[in-house]
């Protein structure tokens, strides 16, 4: 048994791999197509990944600088709860709920991370990350976030301490793989069994460059995932583990 | 507070590119915090983007009657934007590529260059493809 204890019903919404990588001279959207071929059985479907990229504006009227750019592909399962992003400049692998355990969603991210590194030859690896949203329902009346979830916000005692929304982020730097945590909560409305349902978000991330080859960027995925379980085990309380089991 | 507050080390921080229901209600959190932290003027015009927007906006909005360019380039909101400086030259090519203007002289004066040829000076149309085809050139414009 791993040093954590394996849900039942874990809250996991999505949990995202990705690899960010220095593309080839010469690589463009069009050159990941071939990705398709081998994968069309279990991902069948097929849109093109865009970029929305400019600046906003604030106020009477609609986005100023808006404009969109093809960065590749993305490619559903017959269930669409498999996704797989095949862009210029990197691969990402959503497993979306049900998720079942950290051994087979990397064993099948690293099995596609492969096939997108021969297809695409990138020149080397930038940035490797992974993220798991988690959608913790919380039974109401609730006295005490703290009763659930540890990281949390605090309101200081002599205010009011109602609240109806708040949305935080910030950021958790990991001295020792080196890796840094980007962890955001917000909640969402009541639900119709009476549960506030909590949104946490942890995202972890390394940027350093490896090889394309290199068997370091697996022992350093599993670095980041222990350190986003420990954020997540450290920050849940018994209760909490109560609604997964 | 009992935590230490620690530099960031990088700035872009961006997390995975995740698609579930949950991560679209993040982001669109996360974009209604940024509209609300760009409202009070202060925060609005320290990013260049608004910054240059809003000026456009006033300059259009001034100058619509005026046929002079010296009367249409002297307004204090176009030498504004001239003051804003390198960073307004995407945001002015992007402008002129959705509809040409008498953005010439701003981007003469941030850039130092002239791209438009003898013979098309007078010409707005040929005047705004030479700026646009030297925006691709530098890589202002994809």
């Amino acid at each position: 048994m791993g040093k954590y204890e394996v849900f039942k019903n874990a809250p996991i919404t999505e949990a995202v791999l990705e690899v960010v990588v220095l593309p080839s001279e010469g690589t463009n959207v069009e050159s990941l197509l071939p990705f398709h071929e081998p994968i069309k059985e279990r991902f069948p479907k097929i849109e093109q990944g865009k970029e929305v990229r400019g600046g906003f504006k604030v106020g009477v009227g609609s986005a100023s600088f808006v404009e969109e750019k093809p960065i590749g592909f993305i490619f559903r399962s017959h269930q669409e709860n498999k996704v797989i992003q095949a862009r210029v400049n990197g691969f990402a692998f959503s497993k979306l709920k049900p998720y079942e355990n950290w051994e087979a969603f990397r064993s099948e991210a690293s099995d596609l991370w492969k096939l997108y590194s021969y297809i695409a030859k990138p020149q080397k690896i930038l940035r490797i990350s992974m993220r798991y949203i988690n959608r913790i329902e919380i039974p109401l009346p609730l006295r005490d976030f703290a009763e659930y979830i540890l990281t949390h916000l605090q309101i200081a005692p002599s205010l009011p301490q109602a609240i109806s929304q708040f949305f935080i982020r910030f950021e958790i730097p990991n001295s020792e793989i080196p890796a840094m945590a980007v962890i955001i909560q917000t909640i969402e409305n009541v639900t119709d069994k009476n549960r506030l349902p909590l949104i946490f978000d942890i995202a972890v991330l390394r940027e350093n460059e490896y090889p394309v080859d290199s068997p370091e960027v697996w022992i350093d995925f599993e670095k980041l995932h222990d350190f986003k379980n420990d954020i997540f085990f450290s920050s849940i309380t018994e209760k909490t583990k109560e609604l997964f089991r | 507070m009992n935590y230490a507050l620690v530099p960031s080390t990088k700035h872009d921080l961006s997390a995975c590119p995740a698609i579930s229901e949950e991560a679209k209600l993040l982001k669109i959190r996360a974009e209604q915090l940024m509209a609300d932290y760009y409202k009070p003027l202060s925060t609005r015009w320290a990013n260049p983007a608004i910054r240059f927007f809003d000026l456009k906006d006033e300059w259009e909005r001034d100058t619509a009657m005026l046929s002079s360019i010296t009367d249409i380039a002297m307004h204090p909101a176009y030498q504004h934007i001239i003051g804003i400086g390198p960073v307004a030259v995407s945001f002015i090519l992007y402008e002129m590529s959705k509809k040409p203007n008498h953005w010439f002289w701003a981007l003469k004066s941030i850039t130092g260059e002239d791209p438009v040829p003898p013979r098309a000076k007078g010409n707005i149309e040929e005047m705004t493809e030479a700026w646009l085809n030297w925006g691709r050139e530098q890589r202002y414009l994809p």
